[in-house]
């Protein structure tokens, strides 16, 4: 047959993706050496047999898919695929269809649990190397939402591994709140599931102390202060002084007592390091409407008044230490603190709001102009009365 | 030597360059993000006005391939399960060649019921049938419901009741209602907000917008959460969200150029996280777009809120329907 010009072949588009164009690369790969047309032929060819391979176990596991092939067979070539490659979620849903529908099926809760432990093993040997991918996570959960003898203890040892690679892996800490949410679904008596509450307020104090940038922490800890305000877990024989302190608070649902507390930690965390953010959006949240509105007019002026008195000395000394230069996180914080004395004032409906402050606000805020241009614009939109 | 020009030509190469043959493992390997990859690629196309370099009927039946009829949805590649995710992508570049009209009006019921069975009575989605709930899935529902114009209040006003739990005390957002904040989930639960004519809900706005513009650091460059390095994508997940409060200015739009402009290839083409970096289509699209909202290198306008072009957009009937 006579070669017609070259058609478009048909489905060559998107075939799939060429050379050194990526979809989506792990962040921060550094960019490597052109390779020569030598090296790039060596590297296809080298490629091509494990292409083949992985084509052919792609093809041959989506065709069983295709078919609701339900085996331990088909098991077994989810596993090699997803050895290769975890991202594939399609297999993962896969697997999972086998499991419920045929590994599953006729086993009482002790066997479905062995066979979910070492399912949790595979797991866990794919998120050591895929520490961030969302599906592997994701079938991990699953298997402990399928497991009546779930070890959620275990599970929180994991946690305690990932966090001494990284402490600031957000699936990790999502995981573990998932971990702690089952924890406290099996539980029968209210005052245990605030207690577990309050054992994991007491771990981010521990983690923040360990490392005051931790930001995940300071997170994690404004999520359960307001969980244990809410609930106020009865005082238990807690033992060490300074959580024994924090959980009478909760018991007596006192923000301001509690605002007492928090004002030792964070002067503690801005002296350690007045350059880090983390700390510095906790004090805005300790200086929020959720506590000022549980606060009288005194207690209000008297607490803020302190804490900015706080945070000037502070940045007295950061400007001594740094050749006259301001410290941005404290003025930005006293600004705040004004604002938000402002609003306390406002909200007593008294116009004695001191002069003195109003004028300090000003000052601050166009010092802020002046050290930061880059989000000039943010400040000047900023006044007292902004919203 | 950094590039400081914008290198729009060596761009559209390296993606024309992206859908050729694959010939290494890896790009085998990428295709569950093959769907996703064509709306990043596509789309930056038409951000530099090159919205003719590939086949209109090669795209749609490219798409039309990954329609999972098992579910109605599509998927990222043909053969693969459906997923919000890809729906959306899917959906997104049929709206950009303007062939929604393609999905014949079966299949189109078909993917809305898919759409609407994922929403949980909370008011979130699971991404597909086995659980996993994201603020990133209540999004692309919303955004898919939208451009298929099948919005109700039924499944609005639930969707906005969840993203408003997912508000931190930072007063940004993460993945579930007590998740960390991160920039991209704000940018998830801002669009949904925005799109579903409800961001007169949104609370603690101000502290939001200095959240937002603290995330630009020394170099001009944005980050995703405190403390983080910059990267070249949070030119689009910041500033999306600034753009959609209407506080572009309060980040240094010419450093941020520069951020960008410095993270190009000036070999091959492509933008990557930040300089010195190996470059994805990802990172191209994200760059693109960030230097299409400051109005930079004469991209087409595009639309905070959907991550496509304002002249696309504007064909979309807004909520609520009147
Ligand atoms: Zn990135």
């Amino acid at each position: 047959m006579p070669q017609s010009e070259p058609q478009r072949e048909s489905g060559a588009f998107l075939d799939g993706y060429r050379t050194e164009a990526g979809i989506l690369r792990e962040h921060g790969t550094k960019k490597s050496k052109k390779l020569s047309k030598e090296a790039m032929m060596l590297r296809m060819k080298k490629d091509a047999a494990n292409i083949r391979r992985y084509r052919k176990i792609s093809d041959d596991v989506l065709t069983m898919k295709e078919n609701n092939v339900y085996t331990e067979n088909a098991l077994k070539l989810t596993t090699q695929l997803l050895d290769w490659n975890p991202e594939f979620y399609s297999v993962w849903n896969y697997r999972r269809d086998i499991l419920t529908n045929y590994m599953f099926v006729g086993l009482d809760v002790e066997k479905k649990h062995k066979l979910l432990v070492g399912e949790l093993m595979f797991v866990l040997s794919k998120l050591k190397s895929f520490p961030k991918c969302y599906w592997i996570w994701n079938h991990r959960k699953w298997c402990l939402m399928n497991d009546e003898r779930a070890n959620w203890s275990a599970e929180m040892q994991l946690v305690a591994q990932f966090f001494e690679v990284d402490p600031r892996n957000f699936h990790v800490w999502q995981y573990r709140r998932f971990i702690v949410q089952c924890m406290k679904d099996g539980m029968v008596s209210e005052q245990g599931k605030d207690l577990l509450d309050f054992e994991e307020f007491a771990f981010t104090t521990k983690m923040i102390n360990k490392d005051i940038s931790n930001f995940s922490a300071w997170h994690n800890r404004s999520d359960l202060v307001v969980k244990l305000f809410a609930n106020s877990p009865e005082a238990s024989e807690e033992k060490e002084d300074s959580l024994r302190k924090y959980l009478e608070v909760f018991n007596r649902k006192s923000k301001k007592d509690f605002l007492e507390l928090e004002l030792n930690l964070f002067q503690n965390a801005i002296y350690t390091d007045p350059d880090d953010s983390s700390v510095w959006i906790y004090i805005r949240w300790l200086f929020g409407d959720y506590f000022l509105s549980d606060l009288s007019f005194k207690e209000s002026v008297d607490i803020i008044n302190r804490t900015y008195q706080v945070i000037s000395e502070l940045a007295q000394l950061e400007k001594e230490d740094n050749h006259g230069r301001d410290n941005q996180w404290c003025l930005k914080t006293q600004v705040y603190l004004l604002k938000q004395l402002y609003k306390v004032y406002k909200a007593e409906g008294t116009n004695d709001y001191p002069e003195d402050d109003a004028r300090q606000f000003l000052e601050k805020r166009n010092r802020l102009i002046e050290l930061d241009p880059m989000r000039a614009r943010r400040y000047t939109d900023f006044s007292l009365t902004s919203k | 030597m950094e590039p400081q020009q914008f290198l729009g030509d060596l761009h559209v190469e390296y993606i024309k360059n992206l859908f050729r043959k694959p010939v290494y493992i890896e790009h085998w390997m990428a295709e569950h993000l093959k769907m996703n990859a064509l709306y990043w690629g596509i789309g930056a196309l038409f951000l530099m006005h090159h919205n003719a370099e590939f086949e209109k009927e090669d795209v749609v039946s490219f798409i039309l391939e990954c329609y999972d009829t098992r579910s109605g949805g599509f998927g990222s590649a043909p053969r693969h399960d459906a997923h919000l995710l890809s729906t959306l992508s899917a959906l997104q570049v049929l709206k950009l060649y303007d062939a929604l009209d393609a999905v014949s009006a079966e299949k189109r019921s078909l993917t809305v019921q898919f759409i609407k069975g994922l929403q949980l009575p909370d008011g979130s989605f699971e991404g597909d049938r086995f659980g996993e709930v994201d603020t990133r899935f209540v999004y692309t529902a919303i955004q898919s419901l939208a451009i298929l114009e099948e919005l109700t209040p039924e499944i609005v006003d639930p969707a906005v009741n969840f993203i408003l739990r997912c508000q931190n005390f930072d007063s940004s957002f993460g993945m579930v209602p007590g998740a960390e904040s991160h920039s991209a989930q704000a940018f998830t639960c801002l669009g949904t907000l925005a799109i579903c004519h409800a961001l007169d809900k949104l609370q603690n706005v101000e502290t939001l917008e200095w959240w937002l513009s603290d995330r630009q650091v020394a170099n001009g460059g944005l980050n995703g959460r405190p403390e983080k390095l910059p990267d070249v994508c949070y030119s689009w997940w910041v500033l999306s969200c600034l753009g959609i409060l209407d506080k572009l200015n309060y980040v240094d739009s010419e450093k941020l150029t520069h951020f960008i402009l410095s993270s190009q290839n000036s070999e091959s083409g492509g933008i990557s996280d930040r300089a010195g970096n190996e470059c994805d289509v990802y990172h191209t699209f994200f760059g693109l777009a960030g230097l299409s909202l400051l109005g930079k290198e004469n991209l087409e306008p595009i639309d905070p809120i959907y991550g496509l072009p304002v002249n696309v957009t504007k064909t979309i009937k807004k909520y609520p329907y009147n």
